[in-house]
């Protein structure tokens, strides 16, 4: 009677406690009972974006799961997210929250980065520092414009050339073409002159250089024009003597002063002009001996005839040379 | 020609109304009866001996295999991007929420429906129905009722065991003979699955189990037409159970996810 003691409610009996044991080793193994997470606390955190949060989706420390999340809910516009942390997991009332991505399916988790602070956060206490990371749709947004606005400008700028401009674009990078050619050429040719000058320019910059130096130091006349303060102070010392006579002249101190300051001078020599002016009125109008000679032509004409006898007189001596070669002799002699 | 069209589609239309109606009848008379006393549970009992316990090796073999095929087809597909992480994942998914309740409650209708309508419709052909009315037996009460409970309460219980041997199945394709990181095949399978995946799969295999039995029991309640007519109610049974189950999954997958 082996049927009879196998009874078909123990058969049912064994199948569904099998059924039973797998349901609960499923259930272990998913995690997902809420009695142990029951212990523990909550915290608050408001997001601007809660996208892809969905309740249970788990809290993370360096990558460790320290909890989930209770609740999504909308709050004054911004999303208010309600999270469990394990017991004796403590978070300091600085950390940073994050909303981080992970997977190939992308599935959105909230990265929490501890602080230092030495205060730690109780339940139902809210976190307010919120690491904004921009979304996947505000990158491509901002990538879709920044792509327009390029795509606008190319645009704009086939509109400016025409063929004609194209033409002339193609000419200039042609000329430019053959310019960095004959350039190169002509480095290539002149390459040691090129090496030489440079040389040079370096020398000549050291030079310069050098006496920088020096004037910087004071050495030579420029370096003491600049540095010293002796022709400086000569200068000064020449100004103010300088600033002294030209005081003096002012105030009619001195020869120089008195020319410049007392008038007697100049009325003197204003009667000496007067007196020189009579005089020559006096010429003019043939007054006097000079007047006489200067007007009367009677003069010039008796000179002229005694010159003319002089001449006459002239000629006989010079016939009577010899004699008077002897005479000057014979005056010599006595 | 017309007039004939026309009588042909309005019959058929008053034969599908008629079975329709037929039975959501035996449901309403099987699970009325259910909750009157006297309970027969030794019927109930054998039922689901018959139901649970004969149909689980075949429930076994038909989950274990879809599990590793199931691992061996997404092994090929998420290869490609690199993905094999999620193989485990798949697997799960499929055999919690869509194929451990369809294929248990197929491989139950092909098995069990068949027997429930072939059984029924022998006692009604060979008047053993009529038999227990004249004996003021409630042939429902007697017949009916404990194979829909069996029904009912069996199949959420071959589900599970579907989705675990799927599951273990799909572990030794993936991990064993392909070679998966082990790890990432379970750990990825627990995180993206979830209690509500398995919960809403058994609920459905409830529902796929009440069908079939009442489908079966209506189809060979109601049998006629001798040797012939047992053959016929049968195939219909099995045809109709497996087609109303399809198609419930889809309303209820629906409505749960």
């Amino acid at each position: 009677m082996k049927q009879g003691r196998l009874s078909p409610e123990f058969k049912v009996g064994i199948l569904v406690l099998i059924g039973f044991i797998i349901l609960f080793y499923m259930s272990i193994r998913i995690g997902k009972f809420g009695v142990l997470s029951d212990k523990g606390y909550d915290l608050m955190v408001y997001l601007d974006n809660a996208n892809g949060l969905d309740t249970k989706s788990p809290v993370l420390i360096a990558g460790v799961e320290v909890g989930r999340i209770r609740s999504v809910k909308l709050d004054n516009f911004k999303a208010l997210v309600r999270f469990s942390v394990k017991e004796g997991v403590q978070i300091p009332s600085d950390s940073i929250i994050a909303v981080r991505t992970q997977g190939v399916l992308g599935d959105k988790y909230l990265e929490i980065l501890p602080g230092k602070e030495k205060k730690m956060l109780s339940s139902g206490e809210k976190m307010s520092n919120v690491l904004t990371s921009p979304s996947f749709d505000e990158i491509f947004t901002q990538v879709g414009t920044a792509a327009k606005k390029f795509g606008d400008t190319i645009e704009e700028f086939q509109g400016i050339l025409g063929e004609k401009e194209k033409a002339g674009i193609k000419k200039s990078i042609d000329n430019i073409q053959t310019i960095t050619g004959e350039f190169k050429d002509i480095i290539k040719d002149n390459k040691n002159s090129i090496n030489s000058v440079i040389a040079n320019a370096d020398d000549t910059m050291k030079g310069l250089k050098k006496i920088v130096t020096d004037v910087e130091s004071g050495k030579g006349s420029l370096g003491m024009l600049i540095k010293d303060e002796k022709l400086y102070n000569d200068a000064k010392d020449t100004m103010a003597s300088l600033k002294s006579i030209s005081s003096d002249i002012e105030q009619g101190k001195g020869s120089l002063g008195k020319l410049v300051k007392d008038d007697s001078l100049y009325n003197d020599a204003k009667d000496t002009v007067k007196n020189l002016k009579d005089i020559t009125d006096g010429v003019k109008k043939g007054e006097g001996t000079l007047g006489k000679l200067a007007k009367d032509d009677s003069l010039y004409v008796e000179t002229e005839k005694a010159m003319k006898k002089l001449q006459k007189g002239a000629d006989g001596i010079s016939e009577m040379t010899p004699i008077t070669i002897l005479g000057t002799i014979f005056g010599l002699m006595f | 020609m017309l007039v004939n069209l026309i009588k042909r589609i309005s019959g058929t239309v008053v034969y599908i109304l008629r079975e329709l109606g037929g039975i959501g009848l035996m449901f309403f008379s099987g699970v009325y009866w259910a909750f009157r006393r006297p309970l027969k549970l030794n019927y109930i009992f054998k039922q689901m001996e018959f139901i649970g316990v004969k149909s689980a090796g075949v429930v076994i073999i038909t989950g274990t295999f879809t599990g590793m095929v199931l691992a061996l087809q997404s092994y090929y597909g998420f290869r490609k991007f690199g993905a094999e992480g999620l193989v485990g994942t798949t697997v799960a998914l499929s055999m919690t929420r869509e194929l451990g309740p369809v294929l248990t409650s197929l491989m139950v209708t092909g098995r069990a429906g068949s027997a429930m309508a072939a059984e029924l419709g022998t006692m009604r052909v060979t008047e053993q129905i009529d038999a227990l009315i004249v004996m003021a037996l409630n042939p429902i009460k007697y017949l009916v009722t404990p194979r829909v409970v069996a029904s009912f309460f069996m199949l959420p219980v071959l589900t599970i065991v579907s989705d675990f041997v799927g599951i273990v199945g799909g572990w030794l394709v993936g991990v064993k003979l392909l070679g998966i990181n082990e790890g990432a095949f379970i750990n990825k399978m627990t995180k993206y699955l979830e209690l509500d995946d398995i919960y809403n799969g058994l609920v459905k295999a409830a529902c796929f189990g009440i069908i079939l039995s009442v489908v079966a029991c209506y189809k060979g309640f109601y049998t006629k037409g001798g040797a012939e007519g047992v053959g016929r109610s049968t195939t219909e049974s099995v045809v109709i159970s497996s087609v109303s189950i399809l198609i419930a999954d889809y309303v209820l997958t629906s409505l749960m996810f």
